[in-house]
């Protein structure tokens, strides 16, 4: 005898159901993955400009550490600076990937702080000049505090 | 006459595939990312330390004050840095300095910043120029 086989056409609510929610986490995992790599990427890359914008200011204070307002000039031309007693004290704008703000719209906001001390000892002039750079609230924990202060001292100036 | 009918809808082994190659995927981009992430970090870190070493043998030469003649500079034991190890050596009256970082982790490269300085002393006044000045 012969069995006619029935096929179902077509899903059951159950299926369907089932489907969905299957669906939605597959969804839900990767979105939230994808958004995961995009915030830790934009992590990455802001820590890779903090590193290297610290570098470049602490080259240009080494090599010419009495120029150094002048040259911070030439290359920021957009910091603006405030001279107070002892120290003058630098703010140089930067997007929130850490990269030098060319435009008046600016996150960020980075203190350069520097001062020159000077030590007269028998005739002989002492300079020493330090840079404290502070960067702002939300980067402080990118870069060990260790790296934010640079004392250079010049013996013999007369 | 036979008629060849179709499956309908998705069967499960078909769906366990899927499913199995979504979650390759997945875990093949959250590796990619935390490889990449480890590797810039590590590049970072050593960007970071660099500057650090800078700032430490600038402390270190900063250190070098009232000497009457070049033979008395300070010694690594006047200099107590954290997590750092200085050594100093003279060459021909000019002056090496090597801070080296200790190893904070294994597998971590340590990083030796290597200062050659040329200390001059004319009228009691003491003065250097850095002749070499490099990381390796």
């Amino acid at each position: 005898m012969k069995i006619a086989k029935e096929y179902k056409r077509g899903f059951t609510l159950t299926e369907v159901i089932v489907s969905i929610a299957i669906v939605s986490i597959v969804i839900l995992a990767v979105s939230s993955t994808f958004l995961s790599i995009r915030r830790i990427e934009k992590q990455k890359i802001a820590r890779e400009n903090i590193v290297s914008e610290i570098r470049n200011i602490y080259n240009i204070f080494s090599s010419e550490p009495d120029d150094f307002h002048d040259l911070i000039q030439g290359i920021y031309p957009k910091n603006t600076f405030i001279e107070e007693e002892n120290e003058t004290i630098f703010f140089i704008t930067y997007n929130s990937l850490f990269q030098p703000s060319e435009t008046d719209y600016y996150t960020y906001t980075m203190k350069c702080k520097y001062s020159i001390e000077e030590d007269e000892q028998e005739e002989h002039l002492t300079l020493e000049y330090t840079l404290v750079i502070e960067l702002p609230d939300k980067f402080q924990s990118y870069i060990k505090e260790e790296a934010l202060t640079r004392t250079i001292k010049v013996w013999g100036q007369s | 006459m036979k008629k060849l009918k179709s499956n309908q809808g998705i069967t499960l082994p078909f769906t366990v595939v899927v499913m199995f190659f979504v979650a390759l995927l997945i875990a093949a981009l959250v590796g990619y990312v935390s490889l990449s992430y480890q590797l810039s970090t590590r590049q970072i870190r050593l960007a970071e330390h660099k500057i650090i070493l800078e700032n430490k043998m600038y402390d270190y030469i900063k250190n070098i004050d009232d000497i009457g003649d070049l033979n008395s500079f300070p010694s690594e034991a006047d200099f107590t840095p954290f997590k750092y190890y200085i050594q100093v050596f003279k060459n021909e009256g000019n002056l090496i300095i090597l801070i080296i970082e200790l190893k904070e982790q294994i597998n971590y490269p340590n990083v030796v910043l290597k200062a050659e300085l040329e200390f001059t002393l004319e009228n009691g006044i003491i003065s250097y120029q850095i002749k070499k000045w490099g990381f390796n």
